[in-house]
């Protein structure tokens, strides 16, 4: 398995949890205020 | 009956008994359509995305996986981002606007923030959901039956009366609620067979070194996610195609309901954890089934591509669980087919009876209302299904595309603009429409990308540039 591939299929499954976790904590907090 | 019939057997039983369970709960049209707006995060994040995967999650993505190795990973990216932005783009101020409107759908929605009084927005967007969902519900049937008669031997026709006759029946007892909570146990399944599928299968080869050698014997291009090629047709057509299939997500109304019933607009962030959860597993796990098939069967040697799953699971596991695993993607195709009936039941009773013609009654008319017309959809798109197989096929190719490009950017732009007009949003709505039908029959354009792609542009081009022309005058 290349190392592109890699970035691709791992990486973006990284890069989404992080997303996720930083909108639960930060953004999602402010789409609460009224 | 052998173990793996009596595996389904069970799983449509408790379908059945849900609905009976939820029966007493509906009291009004909201209880029916939203489930009172009294669900909590993880019951909505759970039933979105049950309802957000057809049979095709658990069938056709494996079965591409199987037939193009890590290729198929484009789509799977595509989805998971377009299901991450739906999800922290369009659910929060959706569930927001809609609470403070009272709005039970979304063309209700649209004509509260627009104050739409010739009920043009919702004449228009009530009609473009009637004509999609209901040949989605014929498909959905259809797609029950095939399910039935690959993996149990049913005739095709016995499997699609089964399937429609299950699903109309706890959707008419319990509405939302019962769609919501089927939706959990379906959503549970299909979560479980997408992750330990792989797991027990790629153990059963011999370990994850095993596996990947096997795969590389098979031809390194199935390791490669450009899959073998190169420039142009690797990025218009692989990468942008399936990154572009996401996009669909932010404009199906049987979605988007999910993030409106969720109880508090402060829930909404755990509806996210949850839902993201479930794709970050799932999703890459229903891929990596038809990767373990390329390994176990070897390539090509499946007649058709589509039944990897299945045949894994009777491989791997003893009967009563291997039938439990194959009703998954009977539970993926219900899960779909009971919220896109639900839809259906909405734009009749609500948009089109109580709105557009401005009917009234009491709350528990409106339930019964509502059971009635439930069966009436149910079965015309039964009898749809066994008459008009050819359109429905024709018609279903667009309404992916045709929903998620005519209400996705003006549903965005409508949430997240405060600019937006109504003749924008119209406009949106039809340029998407449009770009889709057009797109698709040009076979110089078919060929050059997938057609959601353009006609999403397209579409939020259009909102913008008419609500900026009309805002201005």
């Amino acid at each position: 398995m290349s190392g592109w591939t890699l970035f691709w299929v791992a990486g973006t499954w990284v890069l989404l949890f992080l997303a996720t976790l930083i909108y639960i904590r930060v953004y999602g907090k402010r789409e609460e205020e009224p | 009956m052998n173990s793996v019939a009596l595996g389904l057997v069970l799983y449509i039983l408790l379908m059945l008994v849900i609905g009976f369970l939820t029966y007493r709960l509906m009291g009004t049209l909201d209880d029916f359509l939203l489930g009172g707006r009294r669900i909590g995060p993880f019951v909505a994040a759970f039933s979105e995305r049950a309802s957000g995967e057809s049979a095709w999650f658990l069938l056709g993505l494996p079965g591409l996986a199987y037939a193009t190795g890590m290729s198929a990973y484009w789509t799977v990216i595509g989805c998971a981002v377009g299901i991450f932005l739906s999800w922290t783009l369009i659910a929060p101020r959706l569930r927001k606007e809609t609470g403070r409107y009272g709005a039970l759908t979304i063309p209700d929605y649209l004509e509260a923030r627009f104050g739409d009084q010739g009920h043009l927005l919702r004449g228009v967007s009530t009609f473009v959901i009637f004509l999609f969902y209901l040949v989605y519900l014929g498909a959905q049937f259809i797609g029950a039956g095939k399910i039935l008669e690959a993996t149990f031997g049913l005739p095709q026709a016995w499997g699609m009366v089964i399937g429609a006759g299950v699903v109309m029946f706890y959707t008419l007892m319990g509405g939302f609620l019962a769609v919501a909570w089927t939706d959990v146990v379906q959503g549970l399944i299909m979560l479980l067979v997408s992750v330990i599928l792989p797991i027990a299968g790629i153990l059963g080869l011999g370990g994850w070194g095993a596996f990947v050698e096997k795969l590389a014997a098979a031809g390194p291009h199935l390791l490669d996610i450009g899959g073998g090629k190169t420039g142009r047709d690797l990025i218009l057509g692989l990468a942008i195609g399936g990154l572009g299939i996401g996009l669909g997500y932010m404009g199906q109304p049987h979605l988007l309901a999910r993030y409106m019933a969720i109880r508090d607009p402060r829930e909404v962030r755990k509806g996210v954890a949850v839902a993201m959860a479930w794709v970050l597993l799932a999703y890459w796990g229903a891929a990596l089934i038809g990767l373990v098939g390329i390994a176990h069967f070897g390539v090509g040697t499946l007649a058709d591509q589509e039944t990897v799953m299945p045949k894994l699971a009777l491989a791997y596991f003893p009967g009563l669980i291997a039938g439990l695993v194959i009703s998954g993607s009977l539970a993926a195709m219900m899960s779909t087919a009971d919220s896109q009936l639900l839809v259906v039941t909405s734009a009749v009773v609500e948009d089109f009876y109580r709105k557009l013609l401005g009917r009234s009654g009491s709350p528990r008319f409106f339930v019964a209302l509502s059971r009635w017309v439930t069966v009436g959809v149910a079965l015309f798109a039964l009898i749809l299904a066994f008459s008009a197989k050819q359109l429905i096929f024709w018609l279903v190719l667009y309404a992916w595309a045709g929903l998620g490009a005519s209400f996705g950017p003006p549903l965005l732009l409508s949430l997240r603009w405060r600019r937006t007009t109504r003749e924008g949003v119209l406009a949106g709505v039809i340029v998407g429409t449009l770009t889709v039908l057009i797109w698709y029959n040009v076979p110089i354009l078919k060929g050059f990308v997938y057609e959601l792609v353009p006609a999403f542009l397209f579409s939020f081009l259009a909102t913008w540039l008419v609500s900026l022309w009309t805002g201005r005058r």
